[in-house]
């Protein structure tokens, strides 16, 4: 008996009431917020002091909150053994979880400010092929943390190691491959999509506010434009310009605070063939991945990325069993030099020799029908509906809008000539993209099923969609040589069947 | 002793110059019953229209053209698309096509299979045919599903694929 086993069943420390109450009120907001509509409808039917009555559901609800915490924290315990860990919860419906070691594929921790204070740490394991059922050891000392990650590190399998420099080179110690800073932090708010997103939601806010707020930004406006007028056009312009501007820089001030938050002195260390990332600011996230296990090594930039001259970086590893979404390691802002090296490492020699850099010269394109499927597919249809449009109501407005032909057109012939692929003996690096690049890398080996499909047209033209089924999706070559195509099936499935090693 | 000799790529198997297997011959009067189900469906509701209406809908003889249209093309549809599917049973993997119009090929090897399924309707038993389904890592759903295969070659298949999926797992 090891002396972790010694311990028997253990509770976690009592903080673990915090990490507790956070899963509860975390589980009211994604389940329940509906079910508050009655309360909601009751308060405001409510004709005696509705205030008194708020205080009064507001004190029974942080109770039974606080009291189910509690409990929860009460009936957790856990046992570490020689090949598994076991998790008994639940206060009414009883819940053991047993956790087998081999069947982890990695530990990932987190760390709230609370917790922080303590160092404590909140352990969640990855395990693939669980139906769902996620195991986590809330608020446990950083010791216990370490010894879990450890005891792993131990487990991987030697397959990957396969000659023995490559295991000496395993037991070296962690090294840093990457630290982002303040600079990083504003490339990853600008890039940030999802500020577009604000003024999505923006409308309705506007809209909740209520009529006397918005008749007073009425008056307010037609006051102010009353002003406005006397200094005439171009200020009138100006004050619009200066508020789209103001709202932009505060959507961006925002989405730079979103980076800070959850990347905030991001580190990036590579040991025993498992990368590991940490970062954030309030809550520390840690990720781990074994190289061994990624799927598909991804670069991706929009436009605002391209102009730093930077890439999104991920790996994913295989989706498990019922929830499709699969688990990526993300590198949220990295250079080309970088990218190329991460690459390298995640693929090992399998990978060397290929190219991830998208203007490399070798790539391959596909064939110019692909340009014209696109065109006759998305861009004659429409064209057709507005020339019909005009000659069945002689009216000569609708013609203007095929101003928008010679547009797709050339987007088209845009991401015509940035697709192509490029392979060797071992993986293939599909690039695409509009205005930045998105770069996908795999490993022959690792391909799960392999599907080509020709059209009619296709076959007319001598060309096919091959396509590359992995374990974290599916990589598409659309439009390419059809002999290519089945010389690049048989290759891949030649490939994946002599292949000795666990692609996952 | 490890040996990795070289292999020209015209030397790798191809699937070029291979016999298909067909389906079962019942597999089309299968599908045609399946699919007079439907119709007599699509037929009794028209009628319902047509003798109940809800409200007056004109173009009576257009409505019956286009379902019998339709109705012939469904009947007609597995005489086309069954002959051309098909599979390929080999030694490390299996091929399955399909499509008349857009034809699709698709591969699995043994080493990848997670699971291997064989099912059969009150129908499908009449026939004598089962479906096999094969399962990847990573697929929603089946990832490769053969219709219309006699029934004790879907067992036989499932048998045979689990054990070359058993070994390859043995190994790695």
């Amino acid at each position: 008996m090891s002396k972790a086993d010694a311990l028997g069943w253990q509770r976690a420390s009592p903080l673990a009431v915090v990490f507790f109450i956070g899963r509860i009120v975390q589980a009211i907001v994604k389940n329940a917020v509906q079910s508050l509509a009655p309360l909601a409808a009751f308060l405001v039917a409510y004709r005696g002091d509705v205030k008194s009555m708020i205080t009064i559901i507001a004190t029974v609800a942080t109770v039974a909150l606080i009291v189910s915490a509690v409990l929860r924290y009460w009936f957790f315990r856990f046992r570490i053994e020689d090949e598994q860990i076991r998790i008994r919860e639940g206060v009414v419906r009883k819940k053991q979880l047993d956790i087998k070691f081999d069947r982890i594929q990695g530990v990932n921790t987190e760390q709230n400010f609370i917790f922080r204070i303590f160092n404590l740490f909140t352990v969640r394991f990855d395990t693939a092929g669980s139906a769902g059922e996620e195991g986590y050891l809330p608020a446990v000392r950083q010791s216990l943390a370490e010894d879990l990650q450890s005891r792993l590190r131990l487990r991987t399998p030697v397959v990957e190691a396969e000659d023995e420099a490559q295991a000496v080179e395993d037991a070296s110690p962690e090294k840093t491959l990457l630290r982002l800073g303040l600079g990083d932090m504003v490339r990853i708010g600008l890039a940030d999509r999802r500020a577009l997103l604000v003024f999505a939601f923006l409308g309705p806010v506007f809209e909740q506010m209520g009529e006397q707020t918005q008749r007073a930004i009425a008056d307010y406006a037609e006051t102010a434009a009353g002003q406005l007028a006397a200094f005439g056009y171009w200020a009138g312009v100006m004050v619009v310009v200066g508020f789209v501007l103001f709202i932009l820089i505060l959507l961006a001030g925002f989405s730079i605070i979103a980076a800070v938050l959850r990347y905030h002195d991001f580190q990036l260390s590579f040991a025993d063939n498992r990368l590991r990332a940490v970062g954030g600011l309030l809550t520390r996230h840690e990720n781990t991945m074994r190289t061994g296990k990624v799927q598909v090594f991804r670069a991706r930039q929009g436009l605002v990325m391209r102009m730093f001259g930077r890439f999104k970086l991920s790996a994913s590893q295989a989706a498990s069993g019922k929830t499709p979404t699969n688990k990526t390691f993300t590198v949220p802002v990295a250079d080309l030099a970088f990218t190329e090296r991460l690459h390298r490492l995640i693929f090992d020699e399998e990978g060397r020799r290929l190219s991830v850099r998208p203007d490399d010269a070798r790539f391959l394109r596909m064939s110019p029908m692909w340009f014209r499927s696109r065109v006759l597919q998305w861009t004659l249809p429409p064209a057709m509906v507005i020339v019909l449009l005009t000659l069945a109501t002689g009216d000569l407005a609708p013609l203007r809008m095929l101003l928008f032909v010679p547009l797709t057109v050339l987007l088209t012939y845009q991401a015509w000539s940035r697709f192509g692929y490029l392979y060797d003996e071992d993986g293939l690096v599909r690039r695409s993209g509009l205005f930045g690049w998105r770069v996908d890398a795999f490993l022959f080996r690792k391909v799960q099923r392999i599907t080509i499909k020709q059209s009619p047209f296709q076959r007319r033209r001598g060309v096919a969609t091959l396509r590359m089924y992995l374990a974290s999706g599916s990589v598409r070559l659309p439009y390419i040589d059809a002999r290519t195509a089945t010389e690049l099936r048989d290759y891949i499935l030649f490939k994946v069947e002599s292949s000795q090693r666990a692609w996952h | 002793m490890f040996q990795n000799p070289e292999i020209s790529l015209e030397h790798l198997p191809s699937l070029d110059h291979v016999d298909w297997q067909p389906l079962h011959d019942r597999y089309v009067a299968e599908q045609v019953v399946a699919r007079t189900g439907t119709l007599a469906f699509l037929v009794v509701l028209m009628c319902v229209v047509e003798f109940a209406p809800p409200v007056e809908i004109p173009l009576t003889l257009l409505r019956w053209g286009v379902l019998g249209l339709f109705g012939a093309a469904l009947l007609t549809w597995p005489l086309v698309a069954v002959p051309r599917q098909g599979y390929i049973v080999r030694d490390k993997d299996i091929v399955f096509r399909a499509g008349v119009l857009w034809r699709s090929v698709t591969a699995i090897p043994y080493n990848r299979i997670q699971h291997v399924e064989t099912s059969s309707t009150p129908l499908n038993r009449h026939f004598g045919t089962a479906t096999l389904k094969l399962f990847t890592a990573g697929g929603a759903g089946g990832d490769m599903k053969i219709d219309g295969l006699p029934a004790d070659t879907a067992e036989q298949l499932r048998v045979m694929i689990l054990e070359k999926a058993g070994a390859s797992i043995e190994q790695s």
